[in-house]
């Protein structure tokens, strides 16, 4: 919303207030001011003559003028077509500071020149605002411009300052220049002189407006017969030129003028083209309708439509028909103030992409109680501007509750929900300048009217608000809040986060953000844990936002792809988030070996693989307590995302847990990752904390010594070190420690065979092992290496 | 007393004492011990004589006192060797102690997680606990229960992404407070919701789809604006810097009654006016304000005895205006050279 001070000035006294005083308070008190602009800032301006004007020796398009500026005759080039002998111009003299640089004196082409004649543009009014030839050539300013005049900027009506407001929801009331008045005398203390006109009119109209809808409740109109439509006068062109709206013809501009004044949107019809003397509102026309720009529109059941014998004649509150424009020839006149549903017209508006200043108005909701003081207004400036003959009494379909909103409030409501130590007074004061007209209803209570136009205010807690916007929130103390003291932290799910987050950040992995919408194509990789029931978009920006993502890898990959075309060549990252679907939220870790690990700097680089992530899996899971005889692992035979062999699926207690392994080549491929290494895993950490295990408890440490055996064979390739492990465990329960030193595969060995060294740890919580017990163990695990595992011992 | 010995034993002694003084290496002095100390050696020898000596006592003494010192000064001279061995040994175990050290590999958190850490602690500290939701919720969550009426624009499909009429991706995360405010059966309340939030935004340097909110509440009886007001400061001095203040715009939110926008005065001009505040000495931070009533009516609180305030901060933007960072898609990006220009140490 743009406010022109010029223009508030006749409403309220700003004298002696300076445009950044007003926007200041405006803003605090929460009606932003984005902008102070001035219409023009440009100086050193003359009003001028031209007194010869001839054609440029060197050029085919300048003129050489002599133009008069009062108290002497200066010489100036000047290219508009335009220019010609006895014009009025405006001149900006060497030293003139203009939006594209200042004006210097000079010579073009071999001419002197000491200036420049100038278009309206080059002062630096918007050309929106200008008609094509007011751009083209220079400004031709009235045969009774004052020739010599320093006051150009006054003389044009461009010497106003102009505030843009950023108007909140709340506060649509200010769409109105008499509501931004009565604001800005509220705040400064200042009188308000809202102008009211009585039209009586002379005639009884047989003139019918009705409703047929509940989003239109009311509907007033006025026939006004015998007017004359033409160019606006200079002042309200100028007005309108402030605020933004450019001026087409006196009846459509004082349709806006008011419209800017009240925030009442206004339309005119001419009577003549109306099928039937009749406007009703109806909401269930389908068809293509012509509107004032020429375009076509298709309406459909909802949208309000002002009819006519039931033909449209105007898109509700959005925009009018061409068939019943006011134009050129139009001789009389219906002007229509109706209130239609914020809700409805929005629909209208968003699906036909027709937004207008009146649309605008009527979504953010408008004043329902001041139709006939808005439409006598707008007879009067028709009457004003047009020279109306005639005008008809108002006729009106109404519907809607007039009695304003009381609201009873007790001072201390005020200051206890405020923190604040307001005496009565200050707050019947500001109330009172705020128009709510508050009256005592006894000692801790006091009651108001809310004006017709503040339709936000709704109960004691927007007078809590108007009482310190008004007053500012310095008079708020401050002061934490005095409750009962609780155990504040974090969520068990958090904290756990926490431990794994912290215990791989200090393992050299870098936490990485990526987004939770993706493509159709990756939504469909990956999808170990939820292979369905994701969510999908039904309205998605673009694409590649389409679809809620069911598992973290496919992102964190897209991640690492990003790292690798950015020139990052060995990294470890990892990603912690919901993972939500139509049957589960749960917590997920992603987390991506990229490359090679180094030891130091370059040197002795290691690619990584699949042990790198089951290490981390190991650690994770020892972190959380998870016994390894609850933990199952298998090889992946579903999907095409990972390297067959070298992936692995584990579960807690028959859960899924994890998936982890080297990626596939040809999905490395996908995602630019085929010159390197990848190694990946996705863990679903609400499994893992979930998961309940013992309690960490002291157990004594044997004070007996530990004995060891080491053991080498050969054995195939398909049975497994879990599998080993489980045989030799089973041998007694003196073995309390197993740990393998080497694994070997190459010439000396059989083909799909391995040779594996093991080392054994005895030990006994009671006594010293006896050599006979010792041999006793040694015996049956080698009869189990043998026997069992079908394994050939090496010596 | 002189012993009448002394000359038989005096020049071999010092002749093998001339001999240890010349040796040039180890083996010299094992020579030199064969030689002349071995059982059979030339010195050893001399004690043989001891028979035909008449004062024997005198003999041996004056014997023992000349291989002592031959024995001393061969140990003093092994000693000598072993040393310069050893140093030989050390200098050439000399390293460049300027390369790199082993590969301890520290990771670093992405700002953003680095920002959202410190306003938990930050509220957690003041005994605030941390909520979760749903990023997936229902229109009644995200909007209803929050004042936010059928009609209001914040629903729109322009706006909001939508799966289907109900369900939608929360544009707040206001939306924790109503599950929260449901289970809390009318007691107080006192905490943050971290979370990410999304609407319906093409990305740039300053929109994204997806960003981050914390969303603060606190009920009880007797909560008022004032409370709100030094809570965010304390907030502002632990986040920005310890001589930061703030100030109070009126704003609107469906949510809230009295609405604020809240500036923090700007950390790095200290109010004087920089870029980074556009010359105003302030930058806007958060909204916030005093529960609206009929948000707490409909979750079960009487707006009578009970009021509350409510706040919500962008990380993103905390984070971009702390760190300087021009680009709100770096974060999402997720360049790891960006991320390591971030490291564990507190801000000042």
């Amino acid at each position: 919303m743009l406010v022109s001070l010029k223009e508030i000035a006749k409403y309220v006294d700003i004298s002696g207030l300076k445009a950044e005083e007003i926007a200041q308070k405006l803003t605090f008190s929460g009606i932003e001011v984005e902008q102070i602009k001035k219409m023009s800032e440009a100086t050193n301006l003359v009003i001028g003559e031209v007194v010869t004007c001839i054609p440029h020796p060197n050029s085919d398009h300048l003129h050489c003028c002599k133009v008069n500026i009062g108290d002497e005759i200066v010489d100036i080039v000047c290219g508009a077509p335009n220019v010609r002998v006895g014009l009025k111009v405006i001149v900006a003299l060497p030293g003139a500071k203009l939006p594209k640089g200042e004006i210097k004196k000079g010579e073009i082409r071999g001419q002197e020149s000491n200036g420049m004649l100038c278009a309206l543009n080059e002062l630096g009014v918007d050309p929106k605002f200008l008609k094509p030839e007011q751009i083209a050539g220079i400004e031709k300013l009235p045969n009774d411009a004052p020739v010599g005049s320093k006051e150009v900027l006054s003389y044009l009506g461009l010497d106003d300052v102009v505030l843009d407001l950023n108007l909140l929801a709340n506060r649509s009331d200010c769409f109105a220049l008499f509501n931004v008045a009565r604001e800005i005398g509220a705040l400064f203390d200042r009188k308000v002189t809202i102008p009211e006109f009585k039209d009586e009119g002379n005639f009884a109209s047989d003139f019918k407006v009705g409703s047929e809808t509940p989003n239109c409740p009311s509907f007033y109109a006025k026939v006004i017969k015998g007017i004359e439509v033409k160019d606006s006068p200079k002042w309200l062109k100028e007005v309108l030129r402030s605020q933004g709206i450019r001026s087409i013809d006196n009846i459509v501009d004082v349709g806006n003028y008011v419209m800017l004044l009240t925030g009442q949107p206004l339309h005119m019809y001419d009577l003549d083209k109306l099928e039937k003397t009749e406007l009703i509102v109806k909401d269930n026309f389908v068809e293509d309708v012509v509107a004032l720009d020429d375009k076509t529109y298709h309406l459909i059941n909802g949208d309000l439509v002002v009819s006519s014998n039931n033909k449209p004649a105007c898109i509700g509150g959005v925009m009018g028909l061409k068939s019943v424009e006011v134009d050129k020839n139009t001789k009389n006149i219906v002007i229509e103030v109706a209130n239609f549903n914020h809700a409805a017209i929005r629909h209208t508006t968003s699906r036909l992409g027709l937004m207008s200043d009146s649309s605008q108005r009527y979504i953010k909701e408008i004043n329902p109680h001041q139709s006939e003081f808005v439409i006598n207004l707008a007879a009067h400036y028709v009457k004003e501007l047009a020279g109306y003959k005639e005008s008809s009494k108002i006729v009106a379909y109404d519907t809607i509750n007039h009695e304003l909103k009381k609201i009873t409030c007790s001072y201390d409501y005020i200051n206890k929900r405020l923190g604040s130590n307001f005496e009565k007074n200050t707050i019947l004061k500001t109330l009172s300048l705020l128009n709510f007209k508050p009256k005592e209803v006894n000692d801790s209570e006091f009651v108001v009217t809310v004006p017709a136009y503040r339709i936000d205010v709704d109960g004691k807690a927007d007078l809590s608000e108007e009482i310190v916007r008004y007053n500012g929130f310095d008079s708020v103390t401050s002061a934490l809040p005095y409750m009962e003291t609780t155990v504040g932290g974090l969520k068990d799910s958090e904290r756990k986060e926490r431990i794994v987050e912290d215990y791989l950040l200090s393992n050299g992995f870098d936490e990485v953000l990526t987004y939770v919408l993706t493509n159709e194509k990756d939504d469909n990789k990956f999808n170990y844990f939820n292979k369905t029931d994701g969510y999908v978009i039904k309205n998605p920006l673009t694409e590649d936002h389409k679809f809620v993502r069911k598992n973290l890898l496919t992102s964190l990959l897209r991640c690492a792809e990003y790292n690798i075309n950015h020139q990052n060549e060995d990294f470890k990252i990892f990603e912690i988030s919901p993972i939500q679907t139509k049957k589960v939220n749960e917590v997920h870790l992603a987390v991506a070996f990229i490359g090679k690990e180094y030891q130091q700097d370059k040197m002795i680089g290691l690619p990584v693989s699949y042990f790198n992530a089951k290490g981390l899996w190991d650690s994770i899971a020892k972190m959380f307590n998870i016994s390894p005889s609850r933990v199952k692992i298998e090889r992946i035979s579903e999907g095409e995302e990972f390297h067959p062999n070298r992936s692995a699926k584990i579960f807690i207690d028959n859960k899924l847990c994890a998936v982890l392994g080297d990626l596939h080549p040809l999905v490395k491929k996908e995602f630019s990752l085929d010159k390197t290494f990848a190694t990946v895993m996705e863990i679903n950490l609400s499994v893992l904390f979930n998961t309940r295990t013992p309690n960490n408890k002291f157990v004594y440490i044997s004070k007996y010594p530990v004995v060891s055996r080491d053991y080498a064979f050969i054995i195939k390739n398909e049975i497994l070190y879990s599998d080993i492990k489980k045989e030799i465990k089973k041998c007694s329960n003196l073995i309390k420690d197993l740990e393998i030193f080497d694994i070997y595969k190459g010439d000396k060995i059989a083909e799909g065979h391995r040779s594996i060294a093991l080392k054994i740890k005895l030990c006994s919580d009671d006594h010293t092992l006896k050599e006979s017990e010792i041999n006793e163990v040694d015996t049956k695990v080698r009869e189990a290496i043998k026997n069992k595992l079908n394994a050939e011992l090496r010596q | 007393m002189e012993n009448k010995y002394e000359n038989l034993f005096s020049e071999i002694e010092k002749k093998i004492l001339v001999l240890i003084i010349q040796a040039k290496i180890m083996d010299d002095l094992t020579d030199i011990r064969n030689k002349y100390l071995s059982k059979k050696g030339e010195f050893s020898a001399l004690m043989n004589k001891i028979r035909e000596a008449d004062d024997k006592k005198a003999f041996g003494e004056a014997y023992n006192f000349a291989r002592r010192k031959i024995e001393t000064a061969l140990s003093e001279k092994l000693a000598e060797f072993q040393k310069a061995a050893l140093n030989e040994k050390l200098h050439a175990e000399s390293i460049d102690i300027t390369l790199p050290g082993k590969n301890y590999n520290v990771g670093v958190m992405n700002p953003f997680y680095k920002v959202k850490r410190e306003i938990e602690d930050i509220f957690v500290g003041m005994g605030y606990t941390v909520e979760n939701g749903p990023e997936v919720d229902t229109d009644k969550y995200v909007f209803e229960l929050l004042n936010i009426p059928k009609d209001h624009p914040a629903r729109d499909m322009q706006d909001t992404l939508y799966i289907d009429d109900n369900l939608l991706l929360r544009s707040h995360t206001s939306s924790v407070q109503a599950h929260v405010m449901e289970h809390a059966n009318g007691k107080p309340i006192k905490i943050i919701c971290p979370g990410k939030t999304f609407r319906r935004d093409d990305d740039d340097m300053t929109h994204s789809h997806q960003f981050a909110q914390v969303e603060g509440l606190v009920i009880d009886k007797n909560i008022n604006l004032g409370n709100l007001k030094a809570t965010l400061e304390l907030f502002a001095k632990k986040m920005f810097s310890k001589d930061s203040k703030i100030r109070f715009r009126s704003s609107y939110f469906p949510f809230t009654e009295p609405s604020v926008e809240v500036d923090v005065s700007c950390f790095n001009c200290k109010g004087k006016g920089c870029s980074v505040c556009k010359g105003s000495g302030w930058i806007e931070i958060l909204g916030a304000g005093m529960v609206h009533p009929n948000v707490l009516k409909m979750s079960g609180y009487d707006p009578e005895v009970y009021s509350g305030y409510a706040f919500g901060i962008g990380i993103e933007r905390v984070a971009m205006l702390r760190y300087g960072i021009d680009d709100i898609r770096r974060f999402y990006q997720s360049d790891v050279r960006f991320i390591e220009e971030f490291n564990k140490k507190d801000e000042d």
